[in-house]
């Protein structure tokens, strides 16, 4: 600990380097809500414990960025957990995922909405301005529980006012099924397989864009990488 | 009508993001004398939408042009204020058609104020938004800011008459001050929420952009008008001392040296006037008018503190992050009062402070400002 960097805070005091949430900037939040069913184990979950970590450091490097994100973690096998309430990015504690059981990705994602509902009201109860929030979920299968209410919700969610009030990422790790990712979301994204340091590294780009931003931007994330592509939606 | 001697200024700024990326400033303002009023407008163009700059510029110029054209002493001011207002909008959807532009690409906020020394009316749609120093001293937000669900959107001038706040304000005003977004932000600090005895208006920089005391006592209206646009420029070389330079001239006008000079120093150390406005990215737009003849009454000493942040921080930090902080009973309505001159208040207070200090040494180690858990 006595290697901490220390930086005066805007209270006067030499705080911690630990201290690095700001209540009078834009703060947004984001929940990875990630699928640890059986069939995640051996390398798949390994990769993902990896990148989750790398994304927390990689965001970091941006001065702003550190200070404006907040992080939850929700993994969904045959139960939901939260693994890790919104904590500041930059005090994100490391994962380590294990892969068990089915796929209750229904009630993963209702969670997860409930979660980013209650904190952007938090958020506006505190005076702390805020972005549309993000959901990411990462699965590589087909769900076990019934989705049809979350379908619903996350349709709810992204339509209401001019401009919805969340932005919901399927990403799908081979042998997930595309019809029901369509089905949840027009954000839609496909991994060639099951490694996700780059879809991470992307993420991280995409939260330090938009969280360098002004709350009422609407800025242009940049390209996924070359092992990821966007499912395309049918027009109807 | 009341005499006065009206010192003005007004800057739009480019903000350090569009710096970055190219972009000009988005923000316009106008000020124009119409007989013995005068009419101030701001203006911030909408960051999505492409000529924003062209909105508002239409926006400030035609809204201010109208309402000069129009105006006779036996006006309804409120009512010509709205059809300025719907003058400029007119001709955003001109000029959009003539170019065969979307309307959208032009969006902007507009804020109009008609001052004429004492009172004000107003017209407002957005984001921005008119503070005013009142003759008792005390700052106050006078227009409401008009944001989409969740403040994700701004509500521009093309949401309708519907929307338009038109108004009046019933205090007797020496001074106001019309502001964009960006700039709102820092004098109207949303933490300040959680300080419960404040009025949400940020003094030290209110004071600084409003009060004038000193203007034709030891300065040029020139000087005044070039020291705050460096503030507000805020330079990476900006010298700090000379904001802290002005803040104290003006504070002398209220209170003793010794006091001054106390409060100068401890806001110093929170340095929040300075790092605030470093910190906006956004353009920025100040315009102030300032009737100098109003004498403006003491407040008390209390009233000019800086308001206690490491209080202020610690009730957001326990809101947001309740598993990150040992301690989970602390109420994030906890009481947080300033320095007052009441016996019995600063008795209070001094209570309340030896109750944070525990608490702040139950919670924080040495290593720390907030024990974590592991």
């Amino acid at each position: 600990m006595s290697e901490l960097q220390q930086e005066r805070f805007n209270d006067g005091s030499i705080v911690n380097e630990k201290e690095l949430s700001a209540p009078n900037e834009p703060h947004l939040a984001c929940v990875l809500l990630l699928d640890t069913s059986g069939s995640m184990y051996g390398a798949p979950i390994e990769s993902l414990n990896n990148a989750v970590n790398q994304f927390k450091e990689q965001v970091c490097k941006d001065p702003i960025s550190r200070k404006r994100i907040d992080i939850a973690i929700i993994e969904f096998n045959s139960n939901v957990k939260v693994v890790q309430e919104f904590t500041p990015i930059s005090l994100m504690q490391p994962v380590e995922l294990k892969a068990n059981g089915g796929t209750s990705m229904g009630a993963g994602i209702i969670a997860a909405i409930e979660k980013v509902q209650e904190r952007n009201q938090v958020y506006a109860k505190m005076g702390t301005p805020c972005y549309k929030p993000w959901i990411f979920m990462i699965t590589d299968g087909e769900p076990t529980d019934d989705i049809s209410s979350a379908r619903a919700r996350i349709a709810e969610r992204e339509s209401i006012g001019k401009f919805g009030k969340l932005k919901f990422w399927a990403v799908g790790v081979p042998g997930y099924n595309e019809e029901t990712l369509k089905s949840l979301s027009k954000r839609c994204i496909a991994l060639d397989g099951a490694d996700f340091t780059n879809i991470f590294n992307w993420l991280s780009e995409s939260m330090t864009i938009i969280s360098v931003s002004q709350v009422t931007d609407n800025p242009q994330l940049g390209k996924l990488p070359e092992d990821a592509r966007f499912i395309p939606q049918e027009l109807c | 009508m009341q005499e006065f001697n009206m010192f003005s200024y007004a800057f739009s700024l480019q903000g350090k993001s569009h710096k970055a990326k190219n972009v000009c400033c988005q923000d316009s303002n106008q000020i124009i004398k119409v007989e013995n009023l005068y009419v101030a407008a701001v203006a911030d163009g909408v960051g999505s939408a492409a000529n924003s700059k062209e909105g508002s510029a239409i926006a400030v110029n035609v809204a201010t042009d109208y309402f000069s054209k129009n105006y006779d002493k036996n006006s309804n001011i409120k009512l010509l204020i709205k059809q300025s207002f719907a003058e400029a909008l007119n001709r955003i959807f001109e000029d959009a058609k003539n170019n065969n532009l979307p309307i959208e690409s032009y969006d902007t906020t507009l804020t109009m104020a008609v001052y004429d020394g004492q009172k004000i009316v107003f017209g407002h749609s957005g984001d921005g938004a008119i503070i005013g120093l009142t003759n008792s001293g005390d700052f106050i937000e006078i227009t409401s800011v008009q944001k989409g669900l969740e403040r994700e959107t701004v509500v521009p001038l093309r949401a309708g008459s519907d929307v338009w706040q038109i108004d009046t304000c019933d205090k007797n005003l020496a001074a106001i001050l019309l502001l964009t977004d960006g700039m709102l932000d820092i004098i109207c600090q949303p933490r300040l929420k959680l300080d419960k005895t404040g009025a949400g208006v940020y003094v030290p920089l209110a004071s600084y952009f409003l009060d004038l005391k000193d203007v034709s006592k030891n300065q040029t209206a020139a000087d005044v008008t070039k020291n705050i646009e460096e503030f507000v420029t805020a330079d990476k070389d900006y010298n700090e001392d000379a904001f802290y330079a002005r803040l104290s001239a003006i504070y002398k006008q209220h209170l003793s040296e010794e006091d001054t000079n106390q409060l100068i120093e401890e806001i110093k150390k929170s340095n929040v006037p300075v790092d605030s406005m470093q910190n906006v990215t956004d353009d920025k737009t100040v315009v102030a008018l300032i009737n100098t003849n109003v004498v403006i009454e003491n407040k008390s000493l209390g009233f000019y503190k800086d308001p206690d942040w490491r209080a202020i921080y610690n009730a957001w930090y326990r809101e947001l992050y309740p598993h990150l902080c040992q301690n989970k009973e602390e109420s994030s309505d906890e009481k947080l009062v300033r320095v007052s001159e009441d016996k019995d208040v600063k008795e209070e207070i001094v209570s309340k402070e030896q109750e944070l200090e525990s608490e702040k040494n139950d919670n924080f180690n040495n290593e720390g400002y907030l024990l974590f858990e592991k």
